[in-house]
């Protein structure tokens, strides 16, 4: 958790912006997400009916002395404690939002957490008894020499085998582990506990298993973890710590997954609820509060901003929100706000869904022309680009119409939509439902769950009773597969469309 | 505008309805099942599939069209086939083994069937073994096979050679195609073509027959 303090009179968002602490804020400040909240202490204006509706939305659990306020509708007067969280949802926990704490008898020692995605691997070292966040440590997989996504690791393992790709990555975090300690000021014996998580095959990749049947249909894992092992095997250096590997689901459907429903509660007893999380590979879970489904689809990297013309990852100079003016003009904001270089997979859902509200773009992805300037940006976007979004959104919105009719449910009957994935949490909720990637009867249900695979990697790290929470989940359940399924092929080519519908 | 570019319009529109009724009024008028076809249907198709590549229109506009063509073409072919006209030829095609993406394999089927070819549908995932059960069976002048995935294309080879061992190589024009396929895998695996597209796979399926389309 990250502690701040600010001081200033007026709305919290300006106070913490002048205090160099800046907040994600998905809407803009338009107080229609919310999603800015944040723990205060200090001097503030009750909140009012508008900023309590959307509280009540997302219940936040008690953090004694503190107010859980929206910082874009919270007034202050004078100096405010502000604790945000960093390890976000660690704050938040699974069922009956009670908190998750350490079980274990060494309050003093320490919790390693990671998630090995595909693209990004994020380290962290927090302390076990106070849940304190002492570092973290994130990088570009290594792996991407091999292949930028999961079934071209699996094909150069044909060529170089499991062996190499998993010295890769062993390496990798070793050296990641290394750089965190030093951090830190701890000893790789301080650490009594470690979770690493990732999808079925970032952790065969680790285990230097054979990946070949994870490639090619029935897609058969050699193992879907959910063990607890001495993390020695792995880490020579810590001869006190347990490594647990989280349990999967299937092939597609891995521990990373499985860690978000317990990060997100989605999947506890009671509660209508749906996971989405936006990736290169889209996975995604249901529940009707009883039984419990998931399903992944193939997204391609459009939502990274790869084979997109203009396309680059989300750092400074990406165009991240593109928004139609009141004048009429086509308005854009940059990370950092420095000078255009190109567009990010958010950016691109706001570019298009902008595109089509100025009606430059009809709802079949027909351009005026063959390429448009995000206002006078000097980056464009071609009509190839709005295809390979369209193909990538169709995946998506068709795999969440797949679950919704397995569990035999209208969008509108789930309380809570959580998104995870970094570029889940950063993507504003309106462009995404004005492209049809998210259902518009959800879009003020909307919950951002940042790294949900990371959240539940830590959480399993705190305890062990979470442990079993979650292989029950694992075992309960029940993967959809999309490639036969008939609604799935239907709606695959209707979403393809802006509207949705089967424009014949 | 006269009743053929009307017809061509409407199946580049996807419109069902529109173009079987101007395939009735076009035959009360006197045009033959066979222009109808050629200059009405094709036609559209045809240019439709020139926007595709310019990415001018999706797959779904492609993917109605298609259903449109092949709506007037349950028309039009007893009537061709009455006249004397024949069919193109005989095509089997399918996903290969390991495979489940179907969506690019339907639509180079559903083209190939509008344009005149009659084409038995394997389905996804089909191992070589049922690819050369379907030759013998079937005795088509074309295998169509798709691979979608980096991990599958191997498995294009692999129908390849087992058609060659079955002997039947010399019997039937390979097609590959598929997102991760290229005209040089084609070649080096030993097929007969490779289309870009389901458009792309039509003119490349005709000429193969000797038929200017």
């Amino acid at each position: 958790m990250d502690k701040v303090t600010a001081t200033q009179t007026g709305l919290l968002s300006d106070a913490l912006d002048a205090a160099g602490h800046h907040l994600p804020m998905p809407c803009r400040g338009r107080r229609t997400c919310g999603k800015c909240g944040v723990y205060v202490a200090g001097v503030t204006v009750p909140a009012d009916e508008h900023e309590a509706a959307l509280l009540a939305r997302y219940p936040q659990p008690e953090l004694p002395g503190y107010a859980f306020r929206l910082a874009c509708m919270c007034q202050i007067r004078g100096t405010v404690a502000v604790v945000t969280s960093s390890i976000a949802g660690v704050v938040v926990a699974d069922v009956g939002m009670e908190l998750i704490s350490y079980d274990g008898t060494e309050p003093q020692s320490l919790g390693c957490a990671i998630d090995i995605g595909t693209t990004t691997v994020t380290l962290l070292i927090f302390r076990l008894g106070d849940r304190e966040l002492l570092a973290e440590v994130s990088q570009l997989n290594h792996q991407v020499a091999y292949g930028s996504d999961v079934l071209s690791r699996i094909d150069a393992t044909a060529t170089v085998g499991s062996a190499r790709l998993q010295d890769v990555i062993v390496t990798q975090l070793t050296g990641m582990l290394d750089t965190a300690l030093r951090q830190t000021g701890a000893q790789a014996t301080d650490i009594t506990r470690m979770t690493i998580t990732g999808n079925t095959t970032m952790l065969h990749l680790l285990d230097g298993l054979p990946v070949r049947s994870l490639g090619v249909y029935p897609f058969t894992p050699q193992t879907l973890f959910g063990e607890t092992r001495p993390a020695r095997d792995i880490f020579p250096g810590l001869i006190n710590a347990e490594l647990y590997l989280p349990p999967g689901i299937s092939t597609y459907v891995g521990p990373d997954v499985v860690c978000g429903l317990l990060a997100t509660g989605v999947g506890a007893a009671g509660q209508a609820e749906l996971l989405v999380d936006v990736g290169t590979n889209g996975e995604m879970a249901v529940s009707d509060g009883d039984r419990l489904w998931c399903c992944s689809t193939a997204a391609g990297p459009a939502f990274e901003g790869a084979e997109i013309s203009a396309g680059m990852p989300a750092l400074p100079g990406a165009i991240e929100d593109v928004w139609l003016a009141d004048d009429g003009r086509i308005g854009y904001r940059t990370i950092a706000r420095k000078r255009p270089k190109g567009i990010c997979g958010s950016g691109l859902i706001s570019a298009v869904s902008t595109f089509l509200d100025a009606k430059l773009v009809d709802e079949t992805g027909a351009m005026r022309g063959t390429a448009i300037e995000i206002g006078n940006s000097g980056i464009s976007l071609t009509q190839a680009d709005v295809r390979r979004l369209q193909l990538a959104k169709a995946a998506i919105a068709a795999g969440i119409d797949t679950l919704l009719a397995e569990a035999g449910k209208q969008a509108e009957e789930l309380s809570v939509l959580h998104l995870a994935g970094g570029f889940g949490s950063y993507m504003s909720s309106e462009s995404a439902v004005g492209i049809g990637l998210l259902p518009p009867t959800l879009i003020e249900r909307v919950s951002a769950s940042g790294n949900a695979a990371l959240t539940g990697a830590v959480l399993l790290t705190l305890s062990r009773e979470s442990r079993g929470i979650a292989e029950q989940r694992a075992a309960r359940a029940e993967e959809v597969g999309l490639a036969t399924h008939p609604v799935f092929m239907d709606r695959y080519i209707e979403q393809m469309s802006f509207s949705g519908d089967d424009n014949v | 505008m006269p009743i053929l570019d009307q017809l061509s319009d409407a199946v580049q529109r996807g419109r069902v309805r529109d173009a079987l009724a101007l395939i009735e009024a076009g035959l009360a008028d006197g045009i033959t099942a066979q222009k109808l076809l050629d200059d009405g249907l094709l036609a559209g198709i045809e240019r439709l599939g020139v926007k595709f590549r310019k990415n001018e229109v999706w797959v779904p506009e492609v993917m109605s069209a298609a259903r449109a063509l092949n709506r007037g073409l349950q028309i039009l072919r007893p009537l061709i086939i009455e006249a004397g006209g024949a069919l193109k030829g005989r095509v089997v095609i399918g996903t290969v083994h390991g495979d489940l993406h179907d969506v690019g394999k339907n639509l180079v089927g559903l083209m190939l069937e509008g344009s005149g070819f009659e084409v038995i549908d394997l389905g996804v995932n089909v191992s070589a073994d049922d690819f050369v059960q379907a030759m013998v069976e079937h005795e088509p002048d074309i295998l169509c096979l798709s691979a979608l995935l980096t991990t599958t294309i191997g498995e294009l080879r692999g129908v390849i050679d087992a058609v060659a061992h079955a002997g039947l190589r010399d019997r039937v024009q390979i097609l590959v195609g598929g997102a991760p396929v290229t005209s040089d895998l084609a070649i080096a695996i030993g097929a007969d073509g490779f289309a870009q597209d389901a458009a792309a796979a039509t003119e490349l399926a005709s000429r193969l027959m000797g038929l200017a389309q």
